[in-house]
């Protein structure tokens, strides 16, 4: 039998694994759509990097209640 | 709970790039980068180089907004927020000077930095689950 608090924490695990996975899956997707838009190998590297600093700017943006 | 947040971020990007590297999945097996255009007059050492550089970043951009977002929902606090952003802060910066390294083409170069911004996402992902 699995402790409560022990369970409590892989299945805390396992929604986080899916929100981070969900968020890179949604930055690849983005980048996806460039490419099929008919961005260079040259744009989709630069638009990668433009989307770190708009999450970044997001990230620190945030404020903890 | 802001520490699994985190692992997990850094794991996403030590998966991603760990994949990239040694050409095989773990047991997530995310989107590979590698497959999205690559610049056409670069070589087949840049392309893999690119990749990993593009690995990365992507790893990175998943990390700050699962901050944003935990932040937001009040699940990580103002302090933890702060060193975690410092973190990955460090790894852009070894990201973007792999990058540059790249782009003046030295391929050697930028592929010693890239893998070494691997290890220490490893180092500092085995540092993190240690603290949990």
């Amino acid at each position: 039998m699995i402790p409560a608090p022990v369970l409590w924490k892989l299945l805390d695990a396992g929604l986080l694994l899916l929100e981070v996975g969900l968020s890179r899956e949604a930055v690849v997707a983005k980048v996806k759509e460039q490419e099929e838009a008919g961005a260079t190998g040259e744009q989709i590297t630069a638009f990668i990097v433009k989307m770190r600093e708009d999450a970044k700017a997001k990230a620190f943006a945030a404020k903890a209640k | 709970m802001k520490r699994i947040a985190i692992v997990l971020a850094l794991w996403i990007v030590l998966v991603g790039a760990g994949s990239y590297l040694s050409g095989c999945a773990g047991t997530f097996k995310p989107t590979p980068i590698a497959e999205l255009k690559m610049p056409a007059s670069m070589s087949e050492a840049g392309k893999y180089v690119q990749g990993l550089i593009r690995e990365i970043n992507v790893g990175i951009t998943a990390a700050y907004l699962t901050i944003a977002t935990d932040v937001e929902e009040g699940t990580m606090s103002a302090e933890d927020q702060t060193s975690y952003l410092t973190q990955l802060g460090d790894f852009e910066k070894k990201a973007d000077a792999a990058q540059a390294a790249l782009n003046l083409g030295n391929i050697a170069d930028a592929k010693t930095q890239a893998e070494a911004l691997n290890k220490l996402v490893l180092a500092l992902q085995k540092k993190a689950k240690e603290h949990k």
